[in-house]
């Protein structure tokens, strides 16, 4: 046995303390696991011992949630110490700008394949949030009663491992990994009521066309690789970067195209616009559980991972890069993101049942998260988009526990058959139009300040045509949001008959701590903002100049003005240090 | 040279060699596969038959990475065992991938007795 091998053995043993969260998320899927096929098969006497699994399950999930919020306060903790390490003038004006050494760091583990950094520990907070939440409602739901709820959470729990992985991978192998184990757990679970048939047919449509979408991806990096000889992101980048640079537009379509598919099954997993045809089919079928999850938890870990591809291919907030792709990709970008929200809400008009409409309503609210990573010139655009992330996680998995709540007693999500329901039930009939207002934008709550946030950095960033979309869009919004708050609230209750048994109050104390949240998040926004936009450090262009090759930046294109933002002393490392 | 020439390493005596032996063939051949991939997953309904196509892609992406790998991987600053790797790992997802799919094509079976694509569509509206 080479020497070096048991030196390896060691270090990665030591590694294993850098990704906690996800090896008590692992333990706690494997003992769960193990906990559910050993008690006595299904009988109904067993039916409480039978949670044992779930409990277990749960357990380490607070457990990882535990460590990671100790981690975040590690990272964020060491902010008092920030120092001032450079300063750079742009026209004239000087700017300082305090960078946090802790904050900025990353430590790359298992040969570069995944990365810890505040990022990554953010955006598994949000993940981890996300999922036990879903557990406690999955608990709760009567669609899972006899169709094996225990295993159900435990592939909630498998989806949100991979989407940490996903969160913090930095090599392709381990991207393409990653989304695979979150997308074939999804998969199951879309699928998961058996001899169901809209769920059947969800499960189906869900997987072909997310195969086909994983397969045009991975011939795209098998190109990348290709041309690189590497499948480390930032490697791969910083190459893709140099041959970019001053040659042929058919050499940068060739680039592009390659470019184009890796992206492309990126965008499905967010549901972005021509790659959204599974989404209202695949969430209508779906049981509605899941349905929430899938529009919270996997499409958060396809933001993160997002953000950090085009962090690596095109530096975020270097006004000073303005070469061919980064145009374009802002350009792309922002024509993906009007799509996206466009459609969305377009088609979310129409619509008679709530769970189809949310997941319209969901397509919609991507793009507006997509309008904050337009803002490619502007490094705090991705911190908004980071905010409303933890924003939408609340208000849309608030809206979904209700549906869950309702069809629970209901037996359907169709708007007739939810009507008048707040006088039954008052307490989480209220919620849900609350939740409804904030994913309108109502300024008392914080889906307002989520969209405040991403149309100011949208507007400091000089892309004003996105700016008005993103307002006529609210507006139209507004329509199918009040429609369902109607519905709901004030039309008189139908014939449909109603279930005895009232909803278990667990559900009614997490809508009530959502609420809750919402008001707060929208009264006190601004140090989540400001953490937000401290945990993006690590992805922006930094001064120990990540990049190898730089175009130059002395072309003609650098006088478009709008891509000139005044960059502020709160700006944290909005401005990277110019080469010269 | 044309430095993008350089980095799919055309000029690579692996590509100039005589013989069919060369890393152009293989990437034709990745090539074909996956357009006729693509030409399955889009003419089928039958959602085996789509599941065949997404297979050719997949196996499309595993021709290219070792290619890739056995052309250029004695070269400066390419990490020739990685595509060895990925196209190892690409068949065993290929495998889970198709598990999961054809557990869903037997329960969509038994509900609607058919797999046909367009005939499974009760959820358009």
């Amino acid at each position: 046995m080479p020497q070096g091998f048991a030196e390896l053995l060691s270090r990665n043993a030591a590694d294993l303390g850098l990704i906690l969260p996800e090896v008590m998320v692992a333990l706690a899927f494997i003992f769960g696991l193990v906990v559910e096929l050993a008690l006595p098969a299904k009988d109904a006497e067993n039916a409480e011992r039978r949670k044992t699994g779930t409990y277990v399950l749960l357990i380490g999930l607070l457990l990882a949630l535990w460590i990671n919020v100790n981690d975040m306060k590690a990272y964020v903790g060491s902010l008092d110490q920030a120092v001032t390490i450079y300063s750079t003038g742009r026209d004239g004006a000087t700017v300082t700008v305090t960078r946090n050494t802790d904050m900025t760091s990353q430590d790359f583990i298992y040969s570069k394949m995944v990365v810890r950094d505040s990022f990554g520990t953010f955006v598994k907070f949000v993940l981890l949030l996300g999922t036990i939440v879903t557990v406690l409602v999955a608990l709760n739901a009567k669609e899972l009663e006899s169709n094996g709820r225990g295993e159900f959470i435990l592939l909630l729990a498998a989806t949100c491992l991979g989407g940490m992985f996903l969160a913090s991978s930095t090599n392709l192998l381990m991207l393409y990994l990653s989304l695979e184990s979150l997308s074939i757990v999804s998969y199951a679970m879309a699928g998961f009521l058996r001899g169901d048939r809209k769920s059947s047919e969800a499960g189906l449509k869900y997987v072909m066309y997310g195969a086909m979408a994983s397969g045009i991806m991975i011939f795209g990096i098998s190109y990348l690789y290709g041309l690189t000889g590497t499948l480390n992101l930032d490697e791969v980048a910083a190459h893709f970067r140099g041959m970019e640079a001053g040659h042929a537009p058919h050499t940068r379509g060739a680039l592009a195209a390659v470019l184009a598919m890796v992206f492309a099954g990126l965008l499905y997993k967010i549901a972005a616009v021509p790659f959204h045809y599974w989404a209202p089919d695949v969430y209508e079928g779906a049981p509605t559980t899941a349905t929430g999850f899938f529009s919270v938890v996997p499409k958060a870990a396809g933001f993160a991972v997002l953000v950090r591809v085009i962090a690596a291919f095109f530096p975020i907030g270097d006004i000073d890069d303005q070469g061919f792709n980064f145009v374009t990709a802002e350009k792309v970008l922002t024509v993906v993101a009007i799509l996206t929200m466009t459609i969305g809400n377009l088609a979310a008009l129409g619509q008679s049942n709530a769970k189809r409409m949310l997941a319209y309503s969901s397509i919609a609210h991507a793009g507006y998260m997509l309008a904050g990573l337009a803002a490619l010139s502007n490094a705090n655009g991705a911190a908004a988009v980071l905010f409303y992330l933890v924003v939408y996680l609340l208000m849309n998995l608030g809206a979904f526990l209700v549906l869950v709540a309702l069809e629970n007693v209901r037996g359907s999500c169709d708007l007739d058959k939810l009507r008048g329901t707040i006088r039954r039930e008052p307490l989480l009939g209220t919620a849900l139009v609350i939740f409804l207002f904030s994913l309108t934008g109502m300024p008392p709550l914080a889906g307002f300040i989520g969209k405040y946030l991403i149309m100011l950095e949208l507007a400091s960033a000089g892309n004003w045509l996105l700016v008005v979309v993103m307002g006529l869009n609210s507006v139209i919004s507004l329509y199918y949001y009040m429609r369902l708050a109607k519905a709901v609230a004030i039309d008189a209750p139908g014939e449909t008959p109603v279930s005895g048994e009232s909803n278990p109050p667990v559900l009614g104390v997490l809508a009530v701590g959502k609420v809750a949240m919402l008001l707060a998040l929208f009264v006190w926004f601004e140090p989540v903002q400001k953490l937000c936009q401290q945990v993006m450090v690590p992805l922006l262009p930094s001064v120990d100049e990540r990049f190898v090759a730089k175009p130059d930046a002395g072309s003609a294109v650098q006088d478009e003005a709008r891509l000139t933002p005044a960059p502020s002393p709160e700006h944290l490392a909005a401005t990277p240090e110019p080469e010269r | 040279m044309d430095a993008f020439a350089h980095g799919l390493v055309l000029a690579d005596q692996g590509l100039l060699s005589s013989g069919p032996n060369n890393l152009f063939n293989y990437l034709i051949l990745g090539g074909v596969l996956f357009a006729l991939g693509i030409f399955a997953m889009v003419s089928r309904k039958n959602a085996v038959g789509i599941l065949l196509g997404v297979e050719l892609i997949l196996n499309a992406s595993g021709i290219n990475f070792v290619a890739f790998a056995r052309f250029n991987g004695h070269q400066a600053g390419y990490h020739g065992f990685d595509g060895q790797v990925f196209t190892l790992f690409i068949i065993v997802l290929a495998a889970a991938e198709a598990a999961v799919a054809l557990a869903l094509v037997l329960a969509v079976f038994q509900t609607h007795r058919t797999i046909e694509m367009d005939r499974v569509d009760e959820l358009r509206m």
